[in-house]
């Protein structure tokens, strides 16, 4: 990509609202924002070779902490969505501390069941939580002039800036020295860890801030639709998120980004909802696991790599 | 809670600890032999469960042979899975863990078009109650229990007597030293997703008699198989059978206390504590 593509796209996005003032475009924008957000901060892990099966877990914690406090105690949304971040990654620190003891698909299936706990305690508990019920009536960020209103462009633009705050950090840290601490780290622990890096502790840091970022999506998610339930943030949630991730790739982190993007805009434009769209995203996940085990950003490297004549020699992915 | 209401809390927590019992068996037996950690397992009890309701109601066949025939097409479902999807990803565990789940939620949406939301349930074979000294136990669920647990004792004799049962223990322990013994690893392979279809046929067709079918009753035992294997030790067949047991007895007791969705958080506190003092398991290889 060349060096103006980064700046021209982001100025483009910037000025879509003021060319397209479709609603549903708008709404369909926001949900990708938060959806690039999940698989921005999964991706974070999954470059430590690590996957989370309980993403949605973090991103439920920092919506109800959003409702709760802009809800219940009137707290302004623009210190709701730090806290919310800040408590969804201290929730983090044990469950990683606990949950990192173990490797490879054991961490899957302790994540999964973090997921589903987070679930049943949120929905055995009513009072404050809802229960199934969830809470509706979320208020919109201050001010009501531009979030109150069925206008969805502030919306859009607060997804825009999360997003890109979001993509800037964690790609800050993926290309620091702690993220090439983390890539070694996927690429043998045992290896990284004689060389004298921190491996349990890099690893910790890695889900403390992929769940922080879950839960800024969280907490956006909440005030944008403002109403959320424990029938939302499911294990088949988090498995979306996934299906971001691997199809788009691991290589880079255009990979989740792409991911999201795509998968959740060609749904949208079918219309397909509900039960069949779970098929079709089971069915995406098996057929990209299959024949582009490396996602879209991988096969698209080997094609510009094979179109440039270069032999093709990067690395698999595990 | 009288000693009456105790025992028949216990009586009820055992019969549901040999179900999960038995689905979590298959999960554990194909992670010992080939590492896979199969998550088409729990759709694979929900279809046998529908199977079974199909050619119990629609085809009226009795009982046992519909589940022989059940058990049958779980078998070939998953061995389709396993030369379709596990075998071209070389039996990685990652890999096949998330391609399972995709599998796993394609054929759970495709049943919910296919079967509709109705609730249904197998008719019960074995209708009245027994009481055993003040404790009512629904004979259809004696028969679970029973049912459960020969099938455990057959799959111990099996792998312990048989010259085949040997040879997957073989495999199970070292798969290249089993190789150059002359056993053949993907007849061992075959044999082990059979086993674990088979057995996962029966729970459903367990579940199915006791709870009623739906498409979504895959979900629940898939999840508790996990965390009963991981608590028992992956690949510990012993493991599997006391975790099982378990989880049975803490489900009932928390369920009947406190009510059932807390359940499931206290048996995930519980894997969390094994995790803090034991990562791998009671019973389990290196973590």
């Amino acid at each position: 990509m060349n060096r103006f593509a980064l700046p021209a796209l982001i100025v483009a996005l910037m000025g879509l609202p003021l060319i397209v003032h479709d609603a549903y475009f708008l709404h369909v924008m926001v949900v990708i924002g938060i959806n690039v957000v999940m698989a921005v901060s999964l991706w974070l892990l999954g470059i430590t070779g690590l996957i989370s099966f309980g993403q949605a877990g973090f991103m439920f914690i920092g919506a109800m902490t959003t409702a709760l406090l802009t809800k219940n105690l009137h707290w302004s949304f623009w210190i709701a969505l730090p806290l919310s971040a800040a408590i969804s990654g201290l929730v983090a620190a044990p469950v990683g501390r606990l949950s990192l003891r173990v490797k490879g698909v054991y961490f899957f299936l302790v994540t999964l069941a973090f997921g589903q706990v987070v679930v049943g305690v949120f929905a055995y508990f009513e009072n404050p939580f809802g229960g199934w019920y969830g809470i509706r009536n979320i208020p919109p960020p201050q001010p009501a002039v531009l979030f109150g209103t069925l206008d969805k462009r502030a919306f859009y633009y607060l997804s825009l800036g999360l997003v890109l705050v979001t993509c800037w950090i964690i790609y800050r840290v993926s290309r620091s020295w702690f993220g090439d601490v983390l890539w070694s780290i996927r690429e043998g622990d045992v290896l990284a860890s004689s060389i004298g890096m921190d491996v349990p502790g890099s690893k910790l840091i890695a889900f403390i801030v992929s769940a922080f970022f879950a839960g800024a999506a969280g907490s956006l998610y909440a005030s944008y639709f403002g109403y959320i339930s424990p029938l939302v943030f499911t294990f088949e949630y988090s498995v979306n998120i996934l299906v971001f991730v691997v199809v788009g790739g691991f290589a880079s982190m255009a990979g989740p980004i792409v991911g999201a993007v795509v998968l959740t805009t060609v749904p949208e434009l079918f219309r397909v909802t509900g039960k069949y769209q779970t098929m079709a995203f089971g069915l995406i996940l098996v057929f990209s696991m299959l024949a582009m085990p490396q996602g879209i950003i991988g096969a698209w490297q080997r094609f510009t790599d094979r179109r440039a004549g270069r032999p093709i020699e990067r690395q698999s992915e595990g | 809670m009288n000693a009456t209401m105790l025992m028949q809390t216990i009586a009820s927590g055992l019969v549901m600890g040999l179900i999960y019992m038995l689905i979590a068996l298959g999960v554990t037996l194909l992670f010992g032999i080939m590492r896979v950690v199969n998550f088409v397992h729990g759709e694979l009890v929900m279809l046998s469960a529908f199977a079974v309701y199909f050619m119990t109601t629609a085809a009226g066949l009795p009982f046992f042979v519909a589940l022989a025939l059940a058990a049958v097409a779980s078998s070939v479902v998953a061995v389709f899975c396993q030369y379709a999807l596990f075998s071209p990803l070389q039996y990685d565990i990652l890999n096949c863990f998330i391609v399972g789940i995709g599998a796993s939620f394609a054929i759970r949406s495709a049943s919910w078009a296919i079967f509709g939301p109705e609730p249904i349930a197998i008719a019960s074979t074995l209708p009245g109650v027994l009481n055993i000294g003040g404790v009512f136990i629904a004979k259809q669920r004696l028969l679970a229990a029973v049912l459960c647990a020969g099938l455990a004792i057959l799959l111990a004799v099996f792998l312990r007597y048989t010259r085949h049962g040997k040879a997957m223990r073989a495999v199970e322990q070292d798969r290249e030293a089993a190789l150059l013994m002359g056993v053949n690893p993907t007849s061992v392979y075959v044999t082990a997703f059979v086993i674990s279809a088979v057995l996962a046929a029966v729970g459903g067709a367990m579940l199915g008699t006791l709870f009623g079918v739906d498409p979504e009753m895959g979900a629940e035992p898939i999840l508790k198989s996990f965390i009963i294997v991981q608590i028992g030790g992956m690949g510990s067949l012993l493991g599997t059978v006391i975790a099982g047991l378990f989880i049975g007895l803490t489900d009932s007791i928390t369920g009947t206390l406190l009510g059932g969705e807390l359940a499931f958080i206290f048996d995930f506190s519980i894997l969390m504590l094994i995790l803090i003092v034991r990562p791998r398991g009671l019973f389990g290889y290196d973590a």
